[in-house]
């Protein structure tokens, strides 16, 4: 069974030099829907979650996983949609991600990486980053040190 | 060593190339014999200090004996396992004979170190034994040479080529003298190819490390015994070493550590700090990293012992931030990760 969501988010697929991001952007409004998705994928209640963009050109972003631990995300730009097929333990981190987020109202840090391999082209410098609006504000350097060194 | 009947007898006194003296049981000494290159050339009688000089064979077996003015003592001719044909002048007691091994006058037999050997038969007398811990049938076999199988044979059948050292040490392809042959009998001393062996079971499950470019399973297809002994070491100083250290193999072999893939997990931490500039953010990570960071992949280095990674890809850079992730060394499991943000045109 697959999972349809169309939803107010964007999704950019941004070049850098020998970098490529899928990026996308989720609004506050979009938290609940796009959290009970991964629990559903996560469960394996659902297949495949897909994700489309409800403004702009309709970007669609299928997210599949698949049940090993470890490993790399795999990611195939196809011409009308990008799938992400997610390993547990990143699918697990995503989830915890935006489980707290919904939790606390605000999110830990404002984005979220995940390293992919192109699966067409073995390509490794791709990642998949979810950003928030709300996060946490970042700490002092003088508290950084206190806390890496405590 | 010593042999003895009652209170007479003789003791032996071994060097490095053979005996270098025999004496009586009290310690008076008989005769002395002097070597060159490995060979024995010469016996003098105490106390007399008559010296008669040793003329051998390619195999090292003694065919001539003569006096100090060249008169013929002994003159042997040999069949090919070792056996004398005639001594054509027997003018002297001579017990050193066939590959200059000592023949038993009362036995017949010679003493190989390890085994006596009968040269009217052209066996040993005793098969080749070995530890008792090892359960090899046939310990010091090549199985290439089937006549190696036989546990008394001598030299693969192939006496008037060969020679046999001691009575079994051509283990390997490797010769050793009978001490070497005693204590590996007992599992005290090794040739290089066990101890590789040793090592290949050793460094088969070692997955974080790389040899001459090579992943280690890779690596021991195709290394030598010595490559494969040499790489060990490195693993062990550096896996034992207290303090973070490098890997380093040297003699013609060269090796790196292959770090785990970094791996987000449900209890990875995230948070963010703010600095002023961009120069400041990368030299708060730098604290962390150490002076020796590999760099793993493009926009990516880890600390030498693997703790720390900083990440600062093109994407992360326009965005005004790196990363410092703190990881398990072992699993890759990132255990935080720290958003190092600036604001945006502060520059390095």
């Amino acid at each position: 069974m697959n999972k349809h969501l169309r939803l107010p988010l964007d999704i950019d697929l941004v070049r850098h030099p020998g970098q490529t991001v899928l990026r996308i952007s989720l609004h506050r409004e979009v938290l609940c829907e796009w959290c009970a998705g991964l629990s559903l994928l996560k469960e394996g209640l659902i297949e495949v979650l897909t994700v489309t963009e409800q403004q702009k050109r309709g970007a669609k972003v299928q997210f599949l996983t698949e049940p090993k631990t470890g490993g790399t995300v795999r990611v195939r730009f196809k011409s009308d949609l990008s799938e992400v097929t997610l390993t547990r333990n990143n699918l697990e981190y995503l989830q915890h991600f935006f489980l707290k987020y919904y939790r606390d109202s605000v999110a830990e840090v404002d984005h979220l990486d995940l390293q992919a391999i192109d699966a067409e082209t073995g390509n490794k410098e791709i990642y998949v980053t979810f950003r928030v609006p709300e996060s946490t504000a970042p700490v002092t350097p003088e508290e950084a040190r206190r806390r890496l060194e405590g | 060593m010593e042999k003895a009947n009652g209170s007479t007898g003789t003791m032996y006194w071994p060097g490095p190339s053979g005996t270098l003296s025999e004496t009586t049981l009290t310690g008076t000494i008989n005769e002395e014999y002097i070597y060159f290159g490995g060979q024995r050339i010469a016996r003098v009688d105490r106390p007399s200090g008559t010296v008669h000089y040793y003329f051998s064979n390619h195999l090292g077996s003694h065919t001539m004996v003569t006096s100090a003015t060249g008169t013929c003592e002994q003159d042997i001719d040999y069949y090919p396992y070792g056996g004398v044909v005639i001594d054509h002048c027997p003018n002297v007691a001579q017990h050193y004979k066939f590959t200059g091994k000592e023949r038993d006058s009362e036995s017949g037999l010679d003493m190989f170190g390890a085994r006596y050997y009968g040269s009217s038969l052209g066996r040993f007398m005793t098969p080749d034994w070995s530890a008792s811990s090892n359960p090899d049938p046939v310990p010091y076999a090549d199985l290439r040479y089937p006549q190696s199988l036989n546990l008394y044979s001598y030299t693969k059948n192939n006496p008037t080529t060969l020679t046999d050292p001691n009575g079994h040490c051509d283990v390997d392809g490797e010769h050793h003298g009978w001490v070497w042959c005693a204590a590996h009998a007992i599992g005290i001393t090794e040739t290089q190819k066990e101890q590789a062996d040793q090592a290949r079971a050793n460094l088969a499950g070692v997955k974080n490390i790389n040899v001459n470019g090579q992943g280690m399973q890779d690596f021991l297809k195709t290394a030598t015994n010595q490559q494969v002994l040499i790489a060990q070491r490195a693993v062990i100083d550096f896996l034992s070493a207290d303090a973070m250290s490098h890997l380093f193999c040297g003699q013609g072999v060269s090796c790196g550590i292959v770090f785990p893939v970094d791996l987000p997990t449900s209890g990875t931490v995230n948070w963010s700090a703010s600095f002023e500039s961009e120069g400041e953010a990368r030299a708060f990570a730098r604290t962390k990293l150490g002076s020796d960071a590999v760099e793993v992949e493009p926009g990516k280095w880890r600390s030498a012992d693997g703790k720390w990674q900083y990440r600062a890809k093109p994407g992360d850079v326009s965005e005004n931030h790196v990363h410092l992730e703190q990881l398990n060394p072992q699993t890759g499991e990132v255990i935080q990760n720290l958003h190092l943000r600036w604001p945006e045109g502060t520059g390095r």
